[in-house]
């Protein structure tokens, strides 16, 4: 029973995961709390299975596109929006109320377009199912934790180990001194919102796949719980992130599992709080230390 | 320009004041209709969220995106109290006041002391959290069901029934909100909390203690929350857990923003417009959200103060009670008394 | 003589970074001493650690005789300290007029009761607050643009109106991270003229400064710092002459 809670979430962590990478990686290098991202989340999902049954039910070609889309639509988000913010040097504020802005705009124009009611969503990939023990594990969910384990990978080796990376890492540390060292921070910026909007996107699909069902409201409810994964970590580290997707994915199984269902998000959010009051960086930030 | 026109605004402000004031007092007298009454009252009590919100958001700086939770908490209290206990009006309405200052000052103590962005965060999540128990906790709340036949309000026997005697409370209600975040405003704590909104480092080494002040803010703002709750709970009769989400949440965010950012004027402004425009709009009901937000994202381009958020009365008053050494005096409307 | 400050074997450490070791220094009541040093000596460490933004290491900090080591900074300025900051912190969305009636805060009483009902010792005290903050800001010639925004001031005004800020605080210690970094000539030697004033009120001022010029005329005695540590002290001409400070700060700086 345990062990099956265990896997359930952390399928639904890797999940988060994907998704709080995203927001942490925009949070880093902007130091903005975007609330768009979770709307991108159900913009790939609805993306997704809008091409799906566009193209005549090719499931692949229908993700590669919704990629795309959902990718230039975390760049609009960036260009035509933030990056005016920017320029006229607009406090942090504006920005934070800009993409909160976006996201119900995102979340109400899909609404409009689809319903509100929610979406049946084809399980392309359904293997079947195997036993471990008592649990029972079903192949969707070891592709997805694949799929987001491997995406985390190929992130991580493009943050920590190539010059893209260098440069978004040097230009969350210190916009002003990134750009005096010729890094072009909009094209920094403009690829880590196309990598959060891919990430979303990838992650939207899956869950779909998992629950078969999409709905407009898919995106509030995984946008609290990324944020809840992220600030658990730690806003802006990776490795942070990624811990708190899958502990927050956990968490929120078990106590499904044995205390209730119904309160399952209550009590991993209480949880977060809680370890907020020990840890009030989150379980891997950085304490900083305060210049005058 | 606007400028200009907010100097000359504040140069009459109290014979502005008055005349607004007795407007509003008339408008239940001329106007009938029970649908356009409703719409002021909860236009009044959109204006107690707003304000409140402000003096959070725009007074000391704190962005706060669960104010809904407190507005919640205040209507459940209310309707708690008057369904099962019979409780009269004036115990449900500062109970209700009570309580959720102190579910304020509960969610405060662990988490003001976080940076902006964890606050942020976490007041967000407490909305959540709230709602999921409100739509969980079956014996108390009756969760999805909603609390129905929630009494008409009585204060020491007098019964508030009718739209215009709800409109009238409404009312009172508002101006106790207004006065009471002015003079807060306009003591040293008042001060203490715009040094906080300033600069919090130069505020703790001026001999502020921050988080007290934010503590404090925080525990009046949701008091005054809690209190439209009980207003809310106690006029429509009827409520349930989906009034209290994130939406109403962001709705009443946009107001504030609307309105502009620590402006107490300008968040009577948001509140009315953005009550009465999706009103009279009712074919577009549908896209309330969506207006919402196009709002937001177009006004951040343009104008990420808001409407007055760059406008301090106070401060374009006193600028202007200076301006008669410069010009000899000509052009001062306000003291045309004294002209002999 | 009362001693108002009294550090005492302070040591102030980050990780492995050793930011002070072992500084000792006293300011007796009514005095203007000096604090120098190059850049990164850990002049402004020194004073974050006297005013509690820092809790040092090692060591104490006394203020009239009163162990202050490790409070929160707004209980030491409720003890008696006040500060100005080295990249200027006003609270720049309030008039010059307000900032200085929140400076008062130490100094006022009136509780959230009070406020709320606007009772008369609310009324009473906060006339009284503009009353002397209109004052003070008289002395200093900020009077005229009492009702300007803080952040519109020129910088030099804006410094000055730091430390009338911190007056309002009616320290027992004014310390002033250089108040005449950025300043032109002109500006500089108003400034002067106003830390003279200072004095002449009778208040104690710790200074931090870079211009050896504004610190050799104001100053009765003067600290030096070096990596950390203090590497000399005494009256300026004493400084002046001694070959470890000049070796190590005017040798380099003021040839």
């Amino acid at each position: 029973m345990l062990l099956q809670q265990i896997i359930n979430g952390l399928t639904i962590g890797s999940t988060y995961a994907l998704v709080s990478i995203g927001f942490t990686m925009v949070f880093g290098v902007l130091e903005l709390t975007n609330f768009a991202n979770s709307s991108l989340y159900m913009l790939g999902a609805y993306f997704t299975l809008m091409l799906y049954n566009a193209t005549g039910h090719h499931f692949f070609v229908a993700l590669l596109m919704s990629i795309i889309l959902t990718g230039i639509a975390g760049y609009c988000l960036d260009r035509f929006a933030l990056r005016r913010l920017r320029r006229k040097n607009a406090p942090k504020l504006a920005g934070l109320i800009t993409t909160l802005g976006m996201s119900m705009i995102f979340d109400n124009g899909i609404m409009l377009i689809f319903g509100s009611e929610s979406k049946s969503f084809p399980n392309q990939i359904d293997l079947g199912r195997f036993y471990i023990g008592n649990a029972i594990v079903s192949w969707t969910q070891v592709i997805i934790m694949v799929v987001a384990f491997s995406l985390m990978a190929i992130l991580s080796i493009i943050v920590y180990g190539t010059k893209l990376g260098k440069a978004m890492r040097s230009t969350s540390q210190n916009v002003e001194a990134a750009r005096l060292m010729g890094i072009n921070i909009n094209s920094v910026i403009a690829f880590t919102f196309i990598i959060s909007g891919i990430l979303a996107c990838i992650s939207g699909t899956m869950v779909g796949m998992y629950y078969q069902t999409v709905d407009v409201n898919m995106g509030t409810m995984i946008g609290m719980k990324t944020f809840a994964a992220a600030i658990l970590g730690g806003v802006g580290v990776l490795p942070g992130a990624v811990i708190g997707g899958l502990i927050i994915g956990i968490i929120e199984t078990i106590a499904a599992g044995y205390i209730s269902t119904g309160y399952r998000d209550a009590i991993a959010f209480t949880i977060l709080i809680i370890v907020l009051l020990f840890k009030p960086t989150g379980l891997f930030g950085q304490k900083q230390i305060n210049k005058v | 320009m606007l400028e200009g026109f907010c100097t000359k605004l504040q140069r009459h402000h109290a014979a502005i004041t008055g005349a607004v004031l007795v407007i509003t007092c008339l408008i239940p007298f001329c106007v009938t209709s029970t649908y356009v009454l409703r719409i002021c009252v909860v236009a009044q009590m959109n204006i107690i969220l707003v304000l409140s919100l402000n003096m959070m958001t725009g007074l000391l700086g704190q962005m706060s995106f669960g104010h809904a939770a407190f507005f919640g908490i205040g209507a459940y209290t209310a309707a708690i109290l008057s369904t099962k206990l019979n409780m009269p009006a004036q115990v449900t309405f500062p109970a209700a006041m009570v309580v959720a200052g102190l579910f304020g000052i509960l969610l405060g103590l662990p988490t003001l002391k976080l940076k902006g962005y964890y606050f942020v965060i976490v007041t967000m999540v407490f909305c959540e959290i709230m709602r999921i128990v409100e739509l969980n906790w079956m014996e108390v709340t009756r969760g999805p069901l909603g609390i129905m036949t929630i009494p008409k309000p009585g204060f020491f026997g007098l019964r508030i029934s009718t739209q215009r005697e709800f409109y009238f409370l409404a009312l009172a209600l508002v101006i106790l909100t207004v006065i009471v975040i002015r003079n807060i405003m306009n003591s040293r704590i008042g001060y203490a909390i715009l040094a906080v909104r300033d600069d919090e480092v130069a505020a703790e080494s001026m001999g502020i203690n921050i988080f007290r002040y934010k503590i404090l803010v925080f525990a009046v703002a949701s008091c005054f929350a809690g209190l439209a709750g009980a207003l809310y709970a106690q006029y429509t009769g009827y409520i349930d857990p989906t009034s209290f989400t994130n939406n109403k949440s962001n709705e009443l965010l946009v107001m504030v923003i609307f309105g502009g950012l620590g402006n107490l004027v300008g968040s009577f402004i948001g509140a009315i417009t953005l009550s009465v425009i999706p009103e009279l709009l009712r074919g577009l009901a549908t896209y309330r959200q969506l207006i919402y937000g196009i709002i937001l994202v177009v006004l951040m381009m343009v104008k990420p103060d808001g409407l007055l958020g760059a406008v301090n009365f106070k401060y374009l008053g006193q600028r202007d009670k200076l301006k008669p050494l410069k010009d000899g005096g000509k052009k001062r409307g306000a003291i045309w008394w004294k002209k002999s | 003589m009362e001693k108002i400050l009294k550090v005492d074997h302070i040591t102030q450490k980050f990780g492995g970074l050793v930011a002070l070791e072992d500084v000792n220094m006293e300011v007796d009541s009514g005095e203007i001493v000096g604090v120098i040093g190059p850049n990164g000596a850990g002049k402004t460490t020194l004073f974050n650690c006297i005013t509690g933004i820092y809790k040092p290491t090692e060591g104490t900090v006394e203020l009239a005789g009163k162990d202050v080591t490790g409070w929160k900074p707004y209980q030491i300025t409720k003890q008696g300290f006040a500060r100005t900051f080295q990249n200027i912190r006003l609270f720049r969305k309030m008039t010059v007029l307000d900032n200085v009636i929140a400076g008062m805060h130490v100094h006022t009483k009136s509780n959230l009761l009070d406020s709320i009902f606007d009772t008369p010792r609310k009324r009473r005290e906060m006339t009284e607050c503009q009353e002397n903050a209109e004052k003070i800001l008289k002395i200093f010639d900020l009077y005229d643009q009492r009702y300007e925004m803080a952040g519109a001031l020129p910088y030099g005004k804006q410094r000055e109106l730091e430390i009338v800020r911190a007056m309002a605080a009616r320290p027992k210690l004014l310390l002033l991270d250089e108040p005449a970094a950025g300043m032109n000539e002109q500006e500089t030697q108003e400034l002067m003229h106003r830390v003279g004033q200072l004095k002449e009120m009778g208040y104690t001022v710790l200074l931090i400064e870079h211009d050896m010029k504004f610190v050799m005329n104001i100053c009765r005695r003067l600290y030096v710092l070096d990596n950390g540590r203090l590497i000399g002290k005494g009256t300026p001409q004493e400084v002046k002459k001694n070959p470890v400070v000049v070796e190590a700060y005017l040798g380099k700086d003021e040839t």
